[in-house]
């Protein structure tokens, strides 16, 4: 029982029929009452990772498993009962709600139809409560709200058919200090209280750090490493993981200017021979040119099993010589 | 002493609204050092961006301003609008939170560049030519020469960011207002962008105004902070005490609502701060933060607390560190006569 993506591959047709990996072979396994933090720099395919493993998207190559079962592309035919267990929270709650109905009215078209017409109500309102909303929003609508209360609306929404696994995007980018921390705490608590299984995707690492049980750090349509959260910021397996975390920010007295990372992400519809972050890695050299594989690691020494990385300083099997 | 370079004081701003004049800005009295780059923090509505927006009067029509903004001893408010031109893009520039919006997306970045400095400081076409190269060279973008020839949107982000500070340093401002230059960055990229605020102020003695919502990024950039709430500066003093020893109940709140790694990696709580934010327009009367307060007390709500010196605790206690907060900065009569 788990959202899986297996080796799943994105692609957009650029102008002129040029293909552009967006995603290139990602495998990830959300288990219930887990949050998996996804992190990587913009343009590194998070979001359209999130699109694909939520249905909105087809995978040009690979499978997005719900429990087993392959879920099938959104499109206008309703979508299977089965499918419901797997919902999405969006960035942006100004846009992700209809301004023009009132509360109560947009988040009843979730509720399953096995609930009785008098009781769709009392559901509504439940998971309103649930979020910390009081009953009374129902019959309001979406621009007499804050974005951060607006947030909350949408994740009750998103629970309202009761689903078993939450892919959230960006869900507090657009929000303001205040608020950030209230829907950040409304979402963990699903993940407790619930068992509810997310997928949490951020460019906020801190916050990462602070709620995900185990984080996938993606650079350029690939995972680079996946470990559990401490695992990662205690010691960090894979160079990009290195930089993106040394140029967070810190409140700390005296903890000096964060460290930026040379270079610039390269285009993804011309990725560079071998590992993709070799134009950017300071510690480079032969093997590169050979591209690693996302493999169980156990460097640095003492990591714990199952941390995976996608470098070749990680592996104990080093090609020797430069290849093709 | 020698004078700050900039001088807010009293600054209030009012824009029309269906009824009435709405505030947006109450009371600010700010000031920065020539060379110094000081922060301004604070939530969306807090007063943050009107405050960087009222210096260079590129306010919303209709908008009226009281108090003082002065810079070089000159009050900038009673110059002439012919004056203040001249003194906005030239002595004060400012960089903008979106590169795209600020580059004109069908000019080169050449034309751009030398746009100002024809301008501002009436030099040749050539010379200008010249000398936006070297800008971009000290804004430390690859190939300038190539560069000038090029468009907008054959940069990424980081370097249209770069690209707009070069043109705000074109006609060599001796203040730079940056109003959250680094929010639409990857951390990655930003980190890069504050190392090169942090040079111009130290190589060219460049004022800088930072104005972020994010604390984190001013712990290492701005030797001094101002943080903003509801259109107030709730609490200033060195960024370092601000962070290590916070008073105003709001500053402490935003400190713990951040998520925070620590160097050897652990995590702190999160704690959320009750309420929601208010602006300058729907504040309640008294302290602004009151309603939200875990120290609230009555004394909080009939009129708003003065910024004063915060008392001595412990023997490190700056004296540049104010809050206003009845609570944990009483007004005493001595400190009343401190601030005038």
């Amino acid at each position: 029982m788990s959202l899986q993506l297996n080796d799943v591959e994105v692609e957009y047709r650029g102008r002129g029929g040029r293909a552009v990996q967006a995603v290139a072979g990602v495998s990830l396994e959300v288990n219930p009452g887990e949050v998996v933090g996804l992190v990587g720099e913009s343009g590194c395919g998070k979001s359209s990772l999130a699109r694909v493993a939520s249905g909105l998207i087809a995978p040009h190559r690979g499978h997005v498993l719900l429990d087993g079962h392959e879920i099938a592309p959104l499109s206008w035919r309703p979508r299977p009962r089965t499918e419901l267990r797997l919902q999405m929270v969006f960035q942006n709650p100004y846009s992700s709600l209809n301004p023009r109905r009132r509360i109560g009215s947009q988040l009843a078209d979730g509720v399953r139809p096995e609930v009785p017409a008098r009781s769709r109500r009392d559901h509504v309102v439940a998971q309103l409560e649930r979020v910390g909303l009081s009953p009374d929003v129902a019959d309001r609508f979406p621009h007499q709200f804050s974005g951060g209360q607006l947030q909350r609306i949408a994740i009750a929404r998103a629970l309202v058919p009761e689903p078993a696994y939450l892919i959230a995007d960006e869900p507090v980018t657009a929000l303001d200090a205040s608020s950030q921390v209230q829907v950040v705490q409304t979402l963990t608590g699903l993940v407790h209280e619930l068992g509810v299984g997310m997928l949490f995707i951020s460019h906020d690492l801190a916050l990462v750090r602070h709620i995900a049980h185990r984080t996938a750090v993606m650079y350029l349509g690939k995972v680079a490493e996946l470990a559990p959260t401490d695992e990662l910021w205690r010691a960090p397996a894979h160079p990009y993981t290195t930089a993106l975390t040394a140029a967070v920010p810190r409140v700390e007295v005296g903890a000096g200017l964060p460290e930026p990372l040379a270079g610039e992400v390269p285009d993804p519809g011309n990725a560079p021979e071998g590992c993709r972050f070799r134009p950017r890695c300071p510690h480079a050299f032969d093997a590169c040119t050979t591209e690693p594989l996302l493999q169980i690691t156990t460097r640095p020494a003492g990591a714990e099993t199952g941390r995976q990385a996608a470098c070749w300083l990680a592996s104990d099997r080093v090609p020797t010589g430069a290849s093709s | 002493m020698t004078e700050p370079l900039l001088r807010l004081e009293n600054l209030a701003v009012d824009l029309p609204g269906p009824a009435g004049p709405v505030d947006v800005l109450t009371d600010v009295t700010l000031c920065a050092d020539a060379g110094e780059i000081v922060g301004i923090a604070g939530e969306s509505g807090s007063g943050k961006s009107m405050t960087g927006r009222a210096l260079l009067g590129l306010l919303p029509d209709g908008a009226r301003v009281r108090g003082r903004a002065e810079f070089d001893g000159r009050d900038l408010l009673a110059l002439p609008a012919r004056q203040r031109r001249g003194v906005r893009g030239g002595d004060i520039a400012m960089v903008f939170q979106d590169p795209t919006a600020s580059l004109h997306p069908m000019l080169t970045v050449g034309t751009q560049l030398t746009e100002h400095m024809r301008r501002h400081l009436g030099l040749s076409k050539k010379a200008a030519h010249t000398r936006a190269a070297e800008l971009l060279e000290e804004v430390r973008l690859p190939d300038p020469t190539a560069a000038l020839r090029a468009f907008p949107h054959q940069f990424s982000g980081g370097m249209r960011q770069r690209i707009a500070i070069a043109a705000a340093l074109a006609a060599e401002p001796r203040v730079l207002v940056a109003d959250e230059p680094t929010t639409a960055l990857d951390v990655t990229v930003q980190a890069g962008i504050l190392h090169l605020f942090d040079r111009l102020a130290r190589e060219r003695g460049l004022t800088v105004l930072f104005i972020t919502h994010d604390l984190g990024v001013l712990a290492a950039l701005a030797r001094r902070t101002y943080v903003f709430y509801a259109g107030r500066v709730a609490e200033t003093g060195p960024t370092a005490d601000l962070l290590r020893d916070s008073r105003h109940p709001y500053t402490t709140a935003l400190l713990s609502a951040r998520p925070e790694v620590t160097e050897d990696g652990r995590t702190v709580d999160l704690v959320p701060i009750p309420g929601i934010p208010v602006n300058a327009a729907s504040a309640p009367t008294g302290c602004p933060f009151a309603p939200r307060c875990p120290d609230r007390v009555d004394a909080c709500t009939p009129v708003a607390p003065l910024l004063v010196p915060v008392p001595a605790r412990g023997s490190a206690t700056d004296p540049r560190h104010l809050a206003a907060c009845v609570v944990h900065a009483p007004a005493t009569r001595s400190t009343v006569e401190v601030t005038r």
